[in-house]
């Protein structure tokens, strides 16, 4: 027989034993109950407004054709959505986000820190700006910088560059004398689109970061410097964003041999025999150049899904199944027709094998080119390292944690880690703990044993 | 006999009670009414109750009630619509809503009521709805209040108050307008709108660097104005009636500020432009049809409106006409006219895109897939964003 040692409080407990049973059965019954009233039963997408009319048009393809409810799309734009996409793995957070970058290092760290879990990484296709004349105009080949010059409202004053002046410039040869002797006649896309923010966010903005006049006035005025490097002519004899259904388009660029057209790259493939492309900084536009991230006014559309909703959001599978679909983004796929630069089928056929599966994507390593690309400069930045920055976030997931196997996961994942000394430290406290109370639970169940039998009496 | 066997004489007795005097208690009305539809043949019956005369709601749901009867009707029969007016009466809001729902809750094949303009009549009219087993769709009245009650009948067919100033925040982030201004009267549904547009607004990392609320008689906010001069922003945010809207706007272009004014819920632009003229460029306010879209169905609406009514629709029009078809879908999808068999349709499987936008229904009944578009004035002109574009 083993003496008491904590006696009052377990036989109180004894004695309204039945009590706190009552009272677990209502708990149990009462949390999922809860759970239930809070359960999700559509998919819930966030992100960036380039890739937000892609998706919109595959959640409306969604909801009609399959038994599934319409998901929630809202274009909150990148960060907005990283923020909420990262905050933890809950029904509460977004299933789905969509982004016209890759995700960062640092994001997927911000996700992994934060118990979000596996992603899936699914790599749809870019959105792109192409610029096309008829095939009697000569081969043109702009740079950034002149094509700035062709078409931002405001433009240095050719005669006082720091001065900031109503665009002057009406012919090519005005803007560089290797240009053509021709007025500058260009058809763009309709006011307030998609494809005129993108021309906007790259052709202007990164032609403006070509002209030092135009740069001093970054440091001086960062208000006037963004109205400068964002806004497109509006003497439409010049520059003149146009709604033209493809046929007109072709039709307009035939009739005046000297005008430019920026369009979608599905119309320079459909009229390829028709039309000639412009190269941008030397680059000719073409799918791979777009992989390369070597085209300067194309941008790519990523999706991220989140492994762990799967099992917890009706429809979440299918419609990642319906989004990578040769349907969708396939070369006769619907998206094509908004203007999506497809990927070449065996990209494709991977990705659709990436969704089958769910396969989890590896942590994001920048190449030097999106680092360049990102800080907007030639100078070579070394890249972070990824393990260092994952075993950070592995380290800020775990160290808080009373479980001994978070600790025994860390070492066997980073067993030459930054934090392995405290990782060790850690294990040995949290097991030597709970060899003690092991042995109290020893003791509590002796004591029961014995109590027991005395009530029965 | 013991102390442990008189504990369960209450319990016991209780349960007896219940299962013993069910079946002699008459059945509940809402299950009266759902046999009554099961077994009713003649025409479906819909309550429409709305404010005369505030706007074109009554002439979009007719229009749907035309386009649904000649195509044959739904299920075979043709629809009906009870009309009653809810312009606010003696009693004040619970009073009309009383009074109307009880009006429209006495024709015992009534299946289903669409309307109830303000929040304050809404609200109270969806107890009487769900005790009658009445399916109910809210088109305009957008407190989040009106589905927190669990109800198995109310649906609500416009953004609530969350999620519309959730719109209103994203589309400030994406106009790139930073830091909000808020200015709002002291009202409780202005103070929700306030509320839900400041933390949706947080949540997306922009910055509210003034609050300010005033009675609904103040007059004159040009000292508010002047406080505001000493800050830097892009843009106010303004939930209050139209008359405050309106003088507010006024002053605030009075005393220079040409910046973006978001107004915080559904009101129509044109009284601002009539009124104020140019002083109104650069007001915004959501809208639920967006007159521009080039979405085929929202042309058709348009041109068989005008056709119709010789006017152009207005989101009231749009919102009737878009309920009435949502109901008809609905109905022929449950192959059903029994209000909690289209209801459940509704909650848990519809997907249906109307002039207005998507359709579905979170579990409570409210509506999470429609996006609202922006309607701004720009020289005297009413142009509109839509979040596609």
């Amino acid at each position: 027989m083993v003496k008491s040692t904590i006696s009052a409080p377990v036989i109180e407990f004894r004695r309204n034993r039945w009590w706190w049973g009552i009272g677990l059965c209502l708990l149990l019954g009462i949390v999922p109950v809860g759970l239930a009233q809070q359960s999700r039963s559509f998919v819930n997408i966030v992100g960036a407004q380039a890739a937000y009319r892609f998706l919109s048009q595959v959640v409306e393809r969604f909801g009609e054709t399959t038994i599934y409810k319409y998901p929630l799309i809202e274009a909150t734009g990148d960060e907005a959505g990283i923020t909420m996409f990262c905050l933890e793995l809950a029904v509460e957070t977004p299933d789905i986000l969509m982004l016209d970058r890759r995700m960062r290092l640092e994001e997927y760290a911000r996700c992994a820190r934060n118990g979000v879990g596996e992603l899936i990484e699914m790599f749809i296709g870019f959105e792109a700006v192409v610029i096309v004349s008829g095939t009697e105009m000569p081969p043109l080949d702009l740079d950034l910088g002149e094509l700035f010059l062709a078409l931002a409202a405001t433009v240095p004053n050719p005669s006082n560059p720091q001065e900031i002046v109503e665009n002057p410039h009406r012919r090519w040869q005005a803007i560089h004398s290797r240009l053509p002797d021709a007025p500058i006649s260009i058809l763009g896309p309709p006011t307030g689109s998609a494809l005129e923010r993108l021309l906007a966010q790259r052709g202007l903005a990164l032609g403006c970061q070509r002209l030092e006049a135009i740069q001093a006035l970054a440091e001086t005025n960062p208000v006037e410097y963004r109205q400068v490097c964002h806004r497109l002519r509006e003497d439409t004899e010049i520059y003149e964003p146009v709604s033209l259904h493809n046929d007109t388009l072709l039709e307009r660029l035939m009739e005046n041999p000297s005008q430019l057209a920026l369009t979608t790259y599905g119309f320079l493939q459909d009229y390829r025999d028709d039309l000639r492309h412009v190269l941008v900084d030397s680059i000719p536009p073409s799918v791979t150049v777009m992989q390369e991230h070597r085209y300067p006014l194309a941008r790519p559309l990523y999706v991220y899904l989140k492994v762990g909703h799967l099992q917890l959001i009706p429809g979440l599978r299918e419609f990642a199944e319906e989004l990578v679909s040769e349907e969708t983004v396939g070369r006769r796929g619907y998206l094509r027709d908004l203007g999506l630069v497809t990927l070449p089928p065996p990209d494709l056929e991977a990705l659709i094998r990436t969704v089958e599966l769910m396969s989890p994507m590896e942590p994001p390593t920048p190449t030097t080119a999106e680092i360049m690309a990102e800080a907007g400069t030639d100078e070579e930045v070394p890249p972070e390292d990824p393990v260092l920055t994952l075993d950070l976030a592995a380290w800020e997931a775990v160290k808080n944690s009373e479980n001994i196997l978070m600790f025994q996961l860390y070492l066997e994942k980073f067993p030459e880690g930054q934090f392995l000394e405290m990782a060790n430290r850690r294990l040995e406290e949290l097991q030597t703990a709970a060899a003690e109370a092991a042995a109290v639970a020893e003791d509590i169940e002796a004591l029961e044993d014995d109590s027991g039998a005395g009530d029965d009496g | 006999m013991s102390r442990r066997a008189l504990r369960w004489i209450g319990p016991g007795l209780l349960l007896l009670a219940l299962i013993t005097g069910c079946d002699r208690m008459p059945a509940p009305p809402a299950e009266q009414r759902a046999a009554r539809l099961a077994a009713d043949t003649g025409p479906i019956q819909v309550g429409l109750a709305w404010n005369f005369g505030l706007d074109r709601f009554l002439d979009g749901a007719e229009l749907a009630r035309r386009q649904i009867n000649e195509d044959g009707g739904l299920l075979g029969r043709p629809l009906e619509f009870v009309i009653v007016d809810d312009t606010l009466g003696r009693g004040g809001a619970v009073g009309t809503a009383l009074r109307v729902s009880t009006e429209l809750a006495n024709h015992p094949r009534l299946m289903a009521v669409i309307g109830h303009y303000l929040s304050d009549v809404a609200i109270p009219a969806s107890v009487t709805y769900e005790d009658e087993g009445i399916l109910f769709l809210a088109p305009s009245a957008f407190r989040t209040s009106l589905t927190r009650h669990g109800f198995r009948y109310t649906f609500r067919t416009i953004p609530n108050s969350d999620f519309l100033s959730r719109q209103q925040a994203i589309f400030a982030h994406g106009q790139e307008l930073r830091r909000i201004a808020i200015l709002e009267t002291r009202e409780s549904w202005t103070e929700e709108l306030a509320n839900a547009f400041e933390t949706s607004a947080l949540n997306l990392d922009l910055e509210i660097i003034f609050r300010r609320s005033f009675f609904t008689h103040h007059r004159d906010f040009r000292d508010i104005f002047a406080d505001l001069s000493a800050q830097r922003f892009d843009a106010i945010f303004l939930a209050s009636g139209l008359d405050t809207a309106l003088r507010i706007v006024g002053q605030a272009r009075e005393m220079g500020l040409r910046i973006p004014i978001l107004v915080g819920h559904f009101a129509g632009l044109e009284a601002f432009e009539r009124e104020l003229s140019e002083a109104a460029d650069s007001v915004l306010a959501p809208v639920v049809i967006n007159p521009e879209s080039e979405d085929p169905r929202v042309q058709r609406f348009i041109n068989e409106f005008q056709r119709a009514f010789l006017v152009p629709p207005d989101d009231g029009a749009a919102q009737g006409y878009d309920a009435v078809m949502l109901m008809a879908h609905a109905i022929r999808r449950s192959a059903s006219t029994i209000p909690l068999t289209v209801a459940t349709t509704l909650r848990y499987s519809v997907s249906w895109r109307g002039v207005t936008g998507r359709h579905s229904f979170r579990r409570d009944g409210d509506i999470y897939t429609k996006m609202v578009s922006f309607s701004v004035l720009s020289n005297g002109e009413i142009d509109y964003i839509s979040p596609s574009d």
